[in-house]
């Protein structure tokens, strides 16, 4: 049953007021139309003034005869008599007219368009390819796609989350190509959402998480428009958030982590190239320190007579067994990152002089820390950086640690054992029925390792089209 | 319609089957048969290769007879309720015992290798931490993590390309055929002990996808790779070690690679021991899957059964590898546990012959 409102003009905009708890950005005019009173209401914060001007005011003062509905016809505005949707209008930056003696409440759009310009992301630069990145209004971000996906099988599903922020959401994917299983679930998780606040997709991220004790990270967060059409045409789907320049895709898989939109806009022998090198730097990164452990630690006699004569005289004169020095390193490693991400670029430099030369030379020679540990420290730090998204270098260097530990309690044993476990991990998982190490599953490897370890040439992988018709034919094997 | 989680590829059953079948033994095999069948040892692989073709002859048979039953299922059907529960807790615990035999090797090639002052108990603990919480996964999930194990096969066969830096003189196998039919055939039983985990497709059968298909391919497949793989490094050490050398060796595989040195590494036998950590752990896997699947009736279940079967190894493992003169009991475990996987299928097939009938009902 509707709620019981006057209809006076006078008690509807303090009840307006009223709700808005008296915010004084919330403009009030009072006019006269027909000898009827009629109220322009909207909030200055919100709206341009000149579109307030052209839209609402002029019609209005220039109109002698013709009523509120000749003036502002469908085409112009939207009309409405629910209060809620006039509050989530004046919210997003329309203005209403309302009319004495009418509950019609007629809404123009009249919002400000001001963004800051659409720039490169800076976190996910390529060399060659599109030099564009989200930006924060949500509409801005979903054209950005639409500009490279001009089909109408595109398809936009907004939500509004968090109960104070209302948060506008918007969900993408290509229809028909993504399967309904994936779909589906992504609309169950965000649907279950309840916040009070939204602010970001990493607190998306938070919660449509399937295994949070993981270490991996389970859904990509990118700013690249041309990465995220990627994933669309490959049937993914992309969640965006108003005010939020990065899209999080879902469900995703460890080697889209080791992808850049590099290798495909270089030729493949290149690209193919680069895919090896991280997956090189993949395994550097999560065992380098621990081998380098073990082998001090247990297996001394691995290296040759001459490179142990000098990694032995470089630890000699170091009080602290190896395991010390390395987690020592990695945390000042740590610092210097967190300490030089902030700031601005030039104070950043003196972090970087301070901590490269001061640090590293001045560590070496009080014999705190071995000159092997360096290097090694270094390397292992250079190959997590290699990886195209930095979110993922930070778990492998998190990874690090573990594998540090159980070299340097089992020397190689505990090494291959901590493998054996991430990799057992790693094939545990799987996102929204999706494995995490997806080319690995036999049910998908037709055109799969071609892709994900290397990235061969066009002729030799399959229509990505087709790609989504065959995983759909395998979830309908599955039931 | 078995779910997707629990169900493997065609793929999925040629790799459980080489990484249940390739492990421990292959390090100290070439060395065990060179003592009866001398320099024909390879014969001997190649002969036990054909009687294990034979005996999965038996169990395809019998696969074809109860497509849609794992081995656990089998029994009771064919033993009706109660006797065929006894079997499986039976076959369980055989599983269990066999890979707690196998841990004890483990843990003394582990001690002397590379951890010789670490307790056993730890080493123990780490290897079934592991292998329980790697067989507690979907097959589906363990199926990718052999399929990514596998892989490291590819690494030691070019590990094994080294070997040949060594001088290696054909003549040591040469004329062949000298050992005689009884010494090579003493080979082939003792090589046949050290290529068992094939049983493990008696439970997989039922869970490959592509029913249609034909399976016996793909299990031969297994099989003559797994073969090959035994000869290739039989004859790598026949050929790269002297006869008495190899017989005072005890893991002349690892020997082999102790003497190369490149210029970066030296000992590469305990890089290469380190890669083999994960075909020996896999394994127990394959025992422990199959002693779930047999006692369990669920998913849930089998979680826990699971659990229970590593506690139950370690017990084992524990208790074996204290006592003083092993092989005492190992040998009557050997062979309770060939009697076991030949007599079961082959008696269950017989029975199924026999009482045709009644089972073409119970198969629809």
């Amino acid at each position: 049953m509707k709620h019981e409102q006057s209809l006076e003009l006078g008690k509807r905009l303090e009840d307006l007021q009223a709700r808005f708890s008296g915010t004084e950005d919330l403009c009030v005019r009072v006019f006269r139309l027909r000898a009827k009173e009629c109220a322009l209401v909207y909030l200055e914060t919100m709206t341009s003034p000149e579109l307030v001007q052209a839209f609402a005011v002029k019609p209005a003062s220039e109109a002698s005869s013709s009523s509120l509905d000749d003036l502002f016809g469908p085409l112009h505005a939207d009309r409405t008599a629910d209060l809620a949707r006039v509050d989530k209008a004046l919210l997003e930056g329309s203005c209403a007219i309302l009319e004495d003696g009418s509950d019609t409440v007629y809404l123009i759009q009249a919002v400000v368009a001001q963004a800051r310009s659409i720039e490169e992301a800076k976190g996910e630069q390529v060399t060659r390819g599109p030099h564009d990145g989200f930006i924060e209004p949500i509409s801005a971000n979903i054209r950005l796609i639409r500009n490279r996906i001009r089909s109408p099988k595109l398809k936009v599903r907004y939500l509004t989350l968090g109960k104070l922020t209302q948060t506008k959401v918007a969900m993408l994917y290509l229809d028909e190509v993504a399967a309904p299983y994936i779909v589906d679930a992504c609309e169950r998780r965000l649907s279950g959402i309840e916040l009070n606040s939204l602010y970001s997709t990493g607190e998306i991220e938070e919660i449509v998480d399937e295994n949070p004790l993981s270490p991996f990270p389970q859904t990509l967060q990118t700013e690249r428009p041309d990465r995220t059409v990627s994933y669309l045409m490959e049937g993914k789907v992309a969640i965006l958030v108003d005010g939020y320049p990065s899209a999080l895709i879902l469900p995703i898989t460890f080697f889209s982590f080791y992808q850049s939109p590099d290798d495909y806009n270089n030729r493949w022998v290149i690209g193919t190239f680069n895919r090896v090198v991280r997956m090189i730097s993949f395994v550097l990164a999560i065992s380098l320190p621990a081998i380098y452990i073990a082998i001090v630690s247990f297996h001394s006699e691995v290296l040759p007579m001459g490179i142990l004569y000098s990694v032995k005289v470089a630890i000699t004169y170091v009080p602290f067994p190896p395991i010390m020095e390395a987690i020592t390193m990695q945390v000042i490693l740590e610092l210097l990152k967190e300490a030089a991400i902030r700031l601005h670029s030039s104070v950043a430099q003196t972090i970087g002089i301070v901590g490269g030369l001061v640090i590293g030379t001045a560590i070496v020679e009080a014999h705190l820390v071995s000159h092997t540990m360096i290097v090694i420290i270094g390397l292992t730090a250079i190959s997590s950086f290699v990886t195209p998204l930095s979110e993922f270098g930070t778990s492998l260097r998190i990874l690090g640690f573990s594998t540090i530990i159980a070299a340097a309690m089992f020397g190689f044993f505990g090494l291959s054992i901590m493998l054996m476990f991430i990799f057992i991990h790693l094939c545990k998982l799987e996102i929204m029925g999706v494995p995490y190490f997806s080319p690995f599953d036999p049910f998908r490897a037709s055109s799969g390792p071609r892709d994900a370890f290397f990235r061969l040439p066009r002729f030799g992988f399959a229509e990505k089209w087709n790609m989504g018709h065959r995983r759909r034919g395998a979830q309908d094997d599955r039931l | 319609m078995t779910a997707y989680k629990d169900s493997i590829s065609k793929f999925g059953l040629f790799i459980w089957m080489i990484k249940c079948q390739i492990g421990i033994a292959l390090l100290s095999l070439p060395s065990v048969i060179q003592r009866s069948a001398d320099g024909d040892s390879w014969i001997s692989v190649l002969i036990a290769g054909c009687i294990i073709q034979l005996l999965l002859l038996v169990y395809w048979k019998l696969y074809t007879r109860f497509p849609h039953l794992i081995l656990s299922e089998m029994t009771v059907k064919l033993f009706g309720r109660i006797a065929g529960k006894a079997v499986n807790v039976l076959s369980a615990i055989l599983y269990v015992t066999i890979a707690g035999y196998a841990s004890t090797l483990y843990i003394r090639l582990i001690k002397t290798w590379l951890l010789p002052l670490t307790p056993a108990p730890v080493i123990l603990t780490l290897i079934l931490a592991t292998v329980v919480y790697l067989a507690m996964q979907s097959v589906r999930a363990i199926e990718r993590f052999l399929v990514i194990t596998s892989m490291l096969f590819i690494v030691i066969i070019l590990f094994s390309l080294m070997a040949f830096t060594h001088e290696v003189d054909l003549s040591r196998i040469m004329p062949v055929g000298t050992a005689g039919a009884a010494n090579i055939w003493t080979g082939s039983e003792k090589t046949f002990l050290s290529m068992l985990g094939f049983e493990v497709i008696l439970y997989l059968f039922a869970r490959v996808t592509s029913r249609k298909s034909n399976l016996l391919p793909t299990i031969s497949a297994a099989n003559l790779f797994v073969t090959l793989f035994y000869t290739y490094f039989v004859l790598l050490c026949l050929i790269g070690f002297s006869p008495k050398a190899l017989e005072l060796v005890r893991e002349p595989v690892l020997f082999l690679f102790k003497g190369i040195s490149l210029q970066l590494l030296d000992r590469l036998d305990l890089i290469f021991l380190s890669i083999w950590i994960f075909a020996m752990t896999t394994v127990f896997v394959g025992y422990l899957y199959m002693a779930g699947s047999s006692l369990s009736g669920g998913p849930k279940s089998y979680k826990r059964t699971v659990g229970i079967g590593g506690a139950v190894i370690f017990g084992i493992g524990y208790g074996l590898n204290s006592v003083e003169r092993i092989e005492l009991i190992t040998v009557w475990i050997e062979k309770v546990y060939l009697g076991y996987i030949i007599g079961l299928p082959s008696f269950m097939l017989l029975v199924s012959l026999l009482f045709k009938k009644r089972l073409a009902e119970g198969t629809t």
